[in-house]
């Protein structure tokens, strides 16, 4: 099967899958509702209002205003697009990163891919959690820094998927055939093998969406990812913190998103790998329901 | 059949999962309390059956988010209301001005350079070793030992050496007339006194062996990170404190402490500008029926260091543009909810010397921007200002720990944004904000001057030293070096008149060139329970006075 037919397999599996596609159709609209955010939200997030501090919810502000009078809803929509924005761009960099290395790592072979593959093992020997931290501290707080630790600490795990996924393709049947066909090891790099990693990296690179997205919340609530005043779902959970005994509603709009969001990634993730699942039979699930 | 078991179990065994987790929760808490009961409950019976009743000696607990961590105190380590409990010195600093403690009496020479002290006699260390002149000189030298660490009080610098008269006379000869002397050795540090057998290698500068002091009381137990306990000193030789001892608890979250308090495991709070919790959560505490709060004085002054030293902030004009930008009344209306003075000058005309005729600039958006078109900086075409290719972009630092510190600097950004001016904000750790303000690496910094009773020789003398943001703010000005001598002129200043004039051109200087934004006057606030009496406010922001503190009885 041609990997253009798997892509398309797993398509039709997901389509059916209804929690899946619950979830693709929540980030999407989340994701709409970022790009869009200029248009949707009735206030500048960063507009601060000494006279409307800490109001509650009314036709006026729909979710209330913060500790400097700033308009809840509209930061947590222009928040969308930094967490979740931020979020999608490390995996896309980090998935990026780590495969093309492992990759290569599986195709060449060689000096290349032990010095490699040693240097994960280095990396992946620690928590990328704990990682993430002491680069940070060590770096210094800031958006570009949390980006950074993010795809340092992550890119190995790629790697080393990307890597024995080459080696599971690269002696496969189609493969020795394109070689023995003459031709060059890229093309058959990108025609034959590329393809079909790539299912399998998109579901790793889902879940891990998830996980991106806490950690970037996480740093920016203790107040080391995104700085203020930029809005960002963690920063915000960390300012509604501060006023916690006061306005304890002020933590549920950025904690709920935060959750569904997260919930959202694990959903579809979950979806991806029974859709890329070979041996997974797509009328299973309708068996399941009878 | 088997796997469709194990999927028809699966909703089920997420249940249970769950219902798990819940008990497990549940345990853990309870275990908590347990904990946390337990001593308390065994301290009541080690009070004996005859004292559980009364609430007069029971302990108190004061929740910090800091630990006390090493209270020697001749270093600067510890937290200084710690220090202040357990260390005396020879005077002390009230309201009354200048009190005697350690020393009963004193004699100053005619040409102001030899101080004699005339020491109580009653008085013992914790130890038991006697005070006496001979560990007063040991505990000075060992202080001047170490001249550099302490270089930022002057009068390390002056004095020339200690003599012990007799037993219980000792004579401090200085090198100049150095007028706050007294005011100096009434200090929280570093002219304490600790027991002379808790030196090591004959000082003290590289740690102690004990902390043993004179004071109301004892450091009984401390667990780093957890807490410390103080029992109050069965030999002390001033009026005894009425609480059995005092449990310093660590609770490092704002929220926590305030949950605490809610809970009852806290007896009393007790702060400056946001170190324990913000004023809205003050105000919230305040308007709650459980609670008593109190406030001091205004005592300090809040205020955001300009750095002339660095790009953008190096024109004096742009300092002054800046000083016209900030809605002080703002602040304090909004984010202090109107409990502190708006300042205008840097320290308040209250201050001793500080009554200086100074020009206000109240808030004027208008001003400040023609001020920063006067001076080249126009507003480009992202609504930030530029000048032959440069941003206007400044960075704030702030000690990301203090509750306060960030939504002010959240305001000032919007209020500098409307005029074309970024700020980026640095929330750091404290330590990392210290460094910075050593290193001068930062072209605004939120600043506490010191309050009273180092309000304004210590401060202004301290202007001097490279280790302070304010050294470092001021030394691209023109005539920081004019402004040191007048500052080292000042402080063997014997003139009263002359003194008040030097005073006077050293505040207009720094207020004319705008290297502070005042904000406002802040002040120490305590938030406790009801049955607690006796929350009363020391001369400075660094001290709490436990001894005056006592549990009232309920009338039954």
């Amino acid at each position: 099967m041609s990997a253009r037919g798997q892509l398309d397999m797993a398509w039709n599996v997901l389509k059916h899958n209804r929690p899946g596609m619950a979830a693709l159709c929540f980030l999407a609209v989340v994701l709409a509702a970022g790009l869009l955010a200029p248009l949707i939200a009735p206030y500048d997030p960063l507009a601060v209002d000494m006279k409307a501090r800490l109001a509650s919810c009314s036709l006026e502000h729909l979710l209330g205003t913060d500790h400097l009078g700033r308009d809840l809803f509209s930061r947590l929509v222009y928040g969308a697009r930094t967490s979740l924005g931020l979020a999608l761009v490390i995996m896309l960099v980090t998935v990026s990163l780590g495969s093309l290395l492992g990759l290569a790592a599986g195709t060449f072979r060689g000096l290349f891919d032990s010095v490699l593959m040693r240097l994960t093992d280095m990396l992946l020997s620690f928590p990328s959690e704990v990682l993430v931290l002491a680069l940070v501290g060590m770096a210094g707080p800031g958006m570009e820094n949390a980006f950074a630790a993010c795809v340092l600490a992550r890119w190995p795990w790629y790697a080393r998927m990307a890597r024995s996924i080459t080696l599971r393709f690269r002696d496969m049947n189609y493969v020795l055939y394109a070689r023995v066909a003459g031709f060059s090891r890229t093309r058959i790099l990108f025609r034959h093998i590329v393809p079909g990693a790539a299912g399998e990296l998109s579901v790793l690179a889902t879940l891990d969406c998830a996980s991106v997205l806490l950690t970037i919340s996480a740093l920016s609530f203790l107040g080391l990812g995104v700085q203020p005043p930029v809005p960002e779902w963690g920063t915000m959970l960390g300012e509604a913190r501060n006023v916690m005994i006061l306005h304890p509603w002020q933590m549920l709009p950025p904690g709920l998103a935060i959750l569904l969001v997260v919930a959202a990634f694990n959903f579809l993730g979950d979806a991806l790998r029974d859709a890329f699942d070979p041996c997974f039979d797509p009328r299973g699930t309708t068996r399941r329901k009878a | 059949m088997l796997s469709r078991l194990t999927r028809r179990h699966n909703p089920l065994s997420f249940v249970s999962l769950i219902l798990l987790l819940a008990m497990a929760f549940l345990c853990a808490g309870c275990q908590e309390d347990a904990g946390e009961k337990t001593p308390a409950a065994a301290k009541d019976s080690a009070q004996g059956p005859a004292q559980t009743s009364a609430r007069a000696g029971r302990t108190l607990v004061y929740a910090s988010t800091k630990d006390i961590r090493d209270i020697n105190p001749h270093l600067y380590g510890g937290e200084m209301a710690a220090q202040g409990m357990v260390f005396e010195s020879l005077v002390t600093n009230t309201t009354q001005g200048v009190q005697p403690c350690l020393a009963t009496s004193w004699e100053i020479s005619e040409d102001g350079t030899i101080y004699t002290f005339f020491l109580r006699k009653d008085v013992r260390f914790s130890d038991g070793t006697p005070f006496d002149a001979e560990a007063v000189r040991l505990n000075i030298e060992a202080v001047l030992a170490n001249r550099l660490r302490h270089a930022w009080l002057d009068l390390v610098n002056e004095i020339d050496r200690c003599e012990v008269v007799d037993s219980h006379t000792v004579r401090l000869v200085l090198r100049h007339a150095y007028y706050p002397t007294l005011v100096e050795l009434g200090m929280m540090r570093p002219f304490r006194f600790i027991s002379p057998k808790c030196f090591v290698n004959g000082g003290t500068a590289g740690g102690v062996s004990g902390l043993a002091g004179t004071g109301p009381w004892i450091l009984s137990e401390h667990r780093l990170g957890e807490y410390a306990l103080f029992t109050a000193n069965p030999g002390y030789w001033g009026e005894k404190p009425r609480i059995d001892s005092v449990r310093w608890k660590v609770v490092p979250d704002h929220q926590a402490i305030i949950l605490g308090l809610q809970k009852g495991e806290i007896d009393l709070v007790f702060g400056s500008d946001g170190d324990m919790f913000s004023l809205d959560n003050f105000e919230a505490l305040k308007a709650m029926d459980r609670f008593a709060t109190a406030q001091s004085q205004p005592i300090a002054s809040r205020a955001i260091l300009v750095n002339a030293h660095q790009h953008f902030t190096k024109e004096r004009a742009v300092r002054i543009a800046l000083q016209y930008a900030v809605d002080r009344q703002a602040i304090v209306d909004g984010l202090l909810n109107g409990s502190e003075t708006r300042a205008d000058t840097l320290l308040s005309p209250e201050v001793l010397y500080c009554d200086v005729p100074l020009d206000i600039r109240s808030h004027d958006p208008a001003k400040a921007a023609r001020l920063l078109d006067e001076a080249g900086w126009v507003m480009g075409a992202d609504g930030v200002r530029e000048k032959g290719g440069d941003k206007a972009v400044v960075r704030l630092a702030y000690n990301a720990n203090n509750a306060q510190e960030k939504s002010i600097g959240e305001f000032l950004q919007a209020n500098l944004k409307a005029l074309g001016i970024e700020i980026r904000l640095l929330g750091e750790e404290k330590q990392a904000f210290l460094d910075r303000q050593k290193s001068g690496d930062f072209e605004m910094q939120y600043s506490l001057s010191w309050g009273t009773p180092y309000d304004p020789q210590s401060y202004v003398s301290s202007w001097r030293l490279p280790a302070h943001g304010d050294y470092q703010a001021q030394v691209g000005l023109e005539r920081k070096e004019w402004l040191d001598g007048q500052i080292t002129r000042l402080m063997t200043e014997r003139d009263e008149q002359v003194r008040r004039d030097l005073y006077r051109d050293i505040l207009t200087y720094v207020h004319n060139e705008g290297v502070y934004i005042p904000l406002s006057y802040s002040r120490t606030r305590a938030v406790f329970v009801k049955e607690l009496s006796g929350v009363s406010f020391g001369l400075s922001q660094y001290e709490i006075p436990f001894e005056k503190m006592f549990f009232a009885d309920k009338a039954r």
